[in-house]
């Protein structure tokens, strides 16, 4: 049981931004409907780290399984985040 | 056909279909925010400034490619292509958080810019309606000096503004009290903070002309109970000759 050292230093380097994250999110304005959708996709995408570390322990097949689902996730949060915070700069412009 | 993985590889149809769908949903997904993204004006003044906009494309550019090199490693069985992803991929949380960082200081601005705007105009609604008013309003400094004189005062009290500083001069007025004791000139307010009204005769130089004042007064304090100076209104005279 090893573990890739890519996918440890990614690990360690996302887990290492979370407070930084935590903080300028709990203090800034997201485009209306756009917080829940990154929640989704940053869940999605740590989710996706810690699986392709622990897949490597036990439910080799479930848990990598998973970790790729969790990327699609991730990209079907990343359409709404994108599309309304377009929304959001389009009416602060009056457009 | 290859899961792709760091760990000892064993082929299974679903788990396979599961990577490839999950991939592709990923590349498509990620490539439309990109799209989006891209497409969205950007501006000094909006929360979506450049930066913020051109960050946001990278780090979903970096998941759109991690997911096609999931994809390609699936069909070729090659190794390379999953471990230089997941070292690029390393730059998803780094772009994300300067992102975030980037919006957050663009709305900081943006609501300290819109603070501004507001305060201008209430100033600009403020002084508009002190100078319409037809009272004649004062403000002194701590020393006495005329610091502000609304329309109605400086047509009442005939105070020119000197055009090089800008200051108000007096044209060297006498002021008494009702009974005809001399005040050095308007500064008594400034230790007289009574709100009640003071009635004051002013005297031009070679009695030109004289008016008769009710003038109130009120102190403006600065910081903790330091006088900093006065505003003292006067209704319009009747003149005597």
């Amino acid at each position: 049981m090893t573990i890739a050292a890519s996918e440890f230093a990614r690990l360690v380097v996302a887990l290492s931004v979370i407070p930084f994250l935590v903080i300028m999110s709990r203090n800034m304005r997201f485009a209306r409907g756009s917080r829940l959708p990154f929640v989704i996709l940053l869940s999605a995408i740590y989710a996706s780290y810690i699986l392709t570390i622990v897949e490597g322990f036990f439910w080799f097949e479930l848990l990598n399984a998973l970790q790729h689902i969790a990327y699609g996730v991730a990209g079907l949060a990343a359409v709404p985040i994108a599309w309304r915070s377009r929304q959001d700069v389009l009416g602060e412009m009056g457009r | 056909m290859a899961i792709p993985s760091g760990r000892p590889r064993r082929d299974g149809s679903l788990m396979l279909t599961a990577v490839i769908v999950g991939n592709v949903v990923a590349i498509v997904t990620f490539l439309i925010a990109v799209a989006i993204t891209i497409s969205t004006p950007s501006g000094k003044n909006s929360t979506m400034t450049s930066l913020t906009k051109w960050l946001l494309v990278t780090a979903f550019a970096i998941r759109a490619y991690v997911s096609m090199t999931k994809i390609v490693e699936v069909y070729t069985g090659s190794n390379f292509f999953e471990d230089f992803g997941d070292y690029i991929e390393v730059l998803f949380p780094v772009m994300v958080v300067m992102s975030v960082s980037s919006a957050f200081m663009a709305q900081k601005m943006a609501d300290i810019d819109r603070s501004q705007r507001a305060m201008h105009a209430t100033n600009e609604m403020m002084l508009g309606m002190v100078d319409a008013a037809p009272a004649g309003i004062l403000v002194l400094d701590g020393g006495g000096t005329v610091t502000f004189a609304n329309d109605s005062a400086r047509h009442i009290l005939d105070l020119e503004e000197d055009p090089d500083t800008g200051r108000l001069a007096t044209p060297g007025w006498t002021v008494t009290d009702p009974s005809g004791v001399r005040m050095p000139d308007f500064s008594f307010l400034i230790r007289d903070t009574s709100t009640r009204p003071v009635k004051l005769c002013v005297e031009w130089p070679d009695s030109k002309w004289k008016l008769d004042l009710s003038v109130s007064a009120r102190p403006l304090q600065s910081d903790g109970d330091r006088m900093a100076g006065i505003v003292a209104t006067f209704e319009t005279p009747v003149a005597k000759p």
